[in-house]
């Protein structure tokens, strides 16, 4: 019989946990770290010109010169970590906004001219970017993704979610196995 | 050997609150939970009055952004997670229906409530009616949360149906078995750390009277239709306290136990065990949090259009692919892994009886589902809240000095990383219930263990999904 491990559930406890989060934590650097490595310091800046068309209650990405089609398949900006973005905004129904999470940008856009938003995309990931001018019912809704990649941060993390649930079945399948 | 998941008079540690002198006064007063509407009645009214009266934008109407974002994000971040049904003893929609009843809002009144007092379908008496009303106002969420009107409408509705059933039936049937949000309430407050319960079952087995049931000069009968003896689930009890004025044993107190006890819980004496309308109470909720991320917080604008109704052809496919996730494709799939758990598992327990125990292990993961969905909305529109608490009316009035506080989101590149510890936490606990209910389902641990895999993978699936609409 395994006193040790019978009479001292709190020891344990702790060994489990070191595990879950140790192998989390190794889930969830790993790929960070090893595509961080990967990315060559110094790349010549590129930049990205992307024409945003807003209309309630979403965002058409379109590249300049592609003719516009009303059900986009999502407003959906993809540029690579470290390009300067150059958005021009148009409005095409009403005047909305462009709130850009994580880099303070808040412009609005009339119908019928054109808004010039630059920046550079200095952190991999998803940002949203949302209406900030009241449009219609659905305002609060109207958002669109600047997808910066490599998306570490979701590389990452969905290998963490996997890690986390090995780790956890983990317990089950072999700390457990005198209980 | 005891059967593991019986209640066997409470085998979890528990902190009786009401041992404390002065809370057991508040609880066992009569204006107990008449002061605990109260407030929440005066928001109902100005709700309404902005709903119907204030202006039309939803983000600037008070009843849109204090029910939808402020009132909802209190309930499902804090709430219910933390006190489980304690909106139900505060809620002011069954109140207007309740006082009728009693001919009094405070007083025990004794005599004949006023009402036809028929009792409730034998049929009816689980939570379907409810899955189906959650999922009517869930099909239409688009208009009725960007709409003062149809939040109005809605709330009449409710507050309307409330009040006729309580004439016709008895007691609360509404809060019971009707109301769409009542419904999830009670899933996930089985999660809480926080319970109404009996000190001692067996003081109730030889309390002949049963004052609890009966009611006496002290309290009402159980709204809720419970027996305290008998009850294991947060989901069952109202907490509206009135068996703990009634008990002349003094047997009745509220707890501080560990979370998500009920959902351990497998048999127990007066219960008819885990049953298919509460697991598909687990489905729809699971699904809608995910479906709700995907049109309010993805890009993609044809499913806001749809789900917004501005094509009928469009929302009939957006209903179509709602109703279907909802119903039919993840308690499919999710029948095709505890398929795969009974075949991996070899085990004799017929499939659905697994399939409806099993899918409790999906209660955690559901809240946190919602708690992430919440903060991916909350932080950045709360602010909506600010220049209505000096103009909820939208007369131009600026009591507090706030009228034109702009839009302003919080943080909003961080809600990623909040949301992702409560979908870890989620899959974590999930994956541990899992394993406590195959464990009291399949002969042996081994089996358990076995039959967890499909089980786990699939929770690490909806956990990836959820990721992918929000990181990815
Ligand atoms: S009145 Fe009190 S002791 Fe009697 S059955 Fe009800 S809860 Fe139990
Ligand atoms: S069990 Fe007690 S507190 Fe719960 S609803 Fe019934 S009377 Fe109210
Ligand atoms: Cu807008």
């Amino acid at each position: 019989m395994n006193t040790w491990g019978e009479r001292c559930p709190g020891v344990r406890m702790r060994g489990t946990w070191f595990l879950v989060s140790g192998i989390g934590l190794l889930g969830f650097i790993a790929p960070v770290v090893g595509l961080a490595l990967s990315l060559t310091p110094g790349r010549t800046p590129v930049v990205r010109e992307i024409e945003l068309l807003s209309q309630a209650f979403h965002y058409d990405p379109l590249q300049p010169g592609e003719a516009h089609t009303r059900h986009a398949l999502g407003g959906r900006i993809e540029v690579r970590w470290g390009e300067r973005v150059v958005l021009h905004l148009r409005a095409a129904d009403t005047a909305h906004g462009f709130y850009l999470d994580g880099y303070g940008i808040n412009r609005i856009v009339q119908p019928g001219e054109e808004v010039t938003i630059e920046f550079i995309a200095i952190r991999p990931g998803k940002f949203r970017f949302r209406c900030s001018e009241t449009c219609g019912p659905l305002h609060p809704f109207m958002i669109g993704e600047l997808v910066v990649t490599p998306n570490l941060p979701f590389y990452g993390s969905a290998l963490g979610t996997i890690f986390l649930a090995l780790a956890v079945v983990g317990r089950f399948w072999w700390l457990k196995r005198e209980a | 050997m005891v059967v593991r998941g019986m209640a066997r008079a409470f085998v979890y540690p528990r902190l009786e609150l009401t041992r404390w002198s002065p809370l057991r006064r508040l609880v066992k007063h009569r204006a107990f939970q008449f002061m605990l509407i109260l407030p929440n009645l005066a928001v109902f009214v100005l709700v309404l009055a902005a709903a119907f009266l204030g202006t039309p934008v939803g983000n600037r109407n008070f009843a849109i952004i204090f029910v939808w974002i402020v009132w909802w994000a209190a309930l499902i971040v804090l709430l219910i997670p933390l006190a489980g049904r304690i909106w139900c003893a505060m809620c002011p929609i069954p109140a207007p229906g309740e006082w009728l009843q009693r001919l009094a809002i405070v007083a025990r009144r004794p005599g004949r409530p006023f009402t036809l007092g028929l009792s409730w379908p034998r049929a009816l008496r689980n939570i379907w009616l409810q899955n189906g009303t959650f999922l009517a106002v869930a099909l239409f969420s688009a208009i009725i949360l960007t709409r003062p009107l149809a939040t109005g409408i809605v709330l009449t509705l409710f507050i309307g149906l409330a009040l006729l059933l309580s004439l016709l039936f008895e007691r609360r049937v509404f809060c019971r078995y009707v109301c769409p949000v009542g419904g999830f309430i009670g899933l996930y407050a089985m999660v809480a750390p926080l319970e109404l319960r009996v000190k001692d079952p067996q003081v109730c087995v030889t309390h002949k009277e049963k004052d609890c049931l009966r009611g006496n000069a002290k309290g009402y009968p159980c709204p809720w239709m419970a027996y305290p003896g008998n009850l294991w689930r947060n989901i069952d009890c109202g907490l509206c306290t009135e068996c703990l004025k009634a008990c002349p044993k003094e047997n009745v107190g509220i707890f501080l136990r560990p979370f998500g006890q009920d959902l351990l819980l497998a048999r127990a004496p007066g219960w008819k065990g885990r049953s298919l309308d509460e697991a598909y109470k687990a489905f729809i909720m699971l699904s809608c949090a995910l479906i709700y991320s995907a049109v309010y917080t993805g890009p993609w604008g044809f499913l806001k259009e749809w789900a917004n109704l501005s094509d009928p052809a469009g929302f009939a496919l957006y209903a179509a692919g709602f109703l279907g996730l909802n119903l039919i494709g993840l308690p499919g799939v999710f029948l095709i892994a505890v398929a795969l758990a009974r075949w991996i598992a070899r085990a004799e327990i017929p499939l659905r009886r697994l399939f409806v125990e099993l899918a409790y292990a999906l209660v955690p993961l559901g809240l946190t589902g919602w708690i992430a969905f919440t903060l991916s909305f909350v932080l950045v529109n709360i602010s909506y809240a600010i220049p209505l608490l000096s103009d909820p009316l939208g007369r131009g009035w600026d009591l507090l000095g706030t009228a034109s506080h702009p839009w302003t989101p919080y943080m909003p590149e961080l809600v990623p990383l909040l949301q992702l510890p409560f979908l870890w936490l989620g899959l974590a606990v999930s994956i541990g219930l899992a394993f406590r209910i195959a464990q009291q389902n399949l002969e042996d641990a081994a089996k358990a263990r076995r039959a967890l895999l499909p089980i786990a993978s699939f929770m690490t699936l909806i956990v990836l999904l959820f990721q992918r609409l929000y990181l990815g």
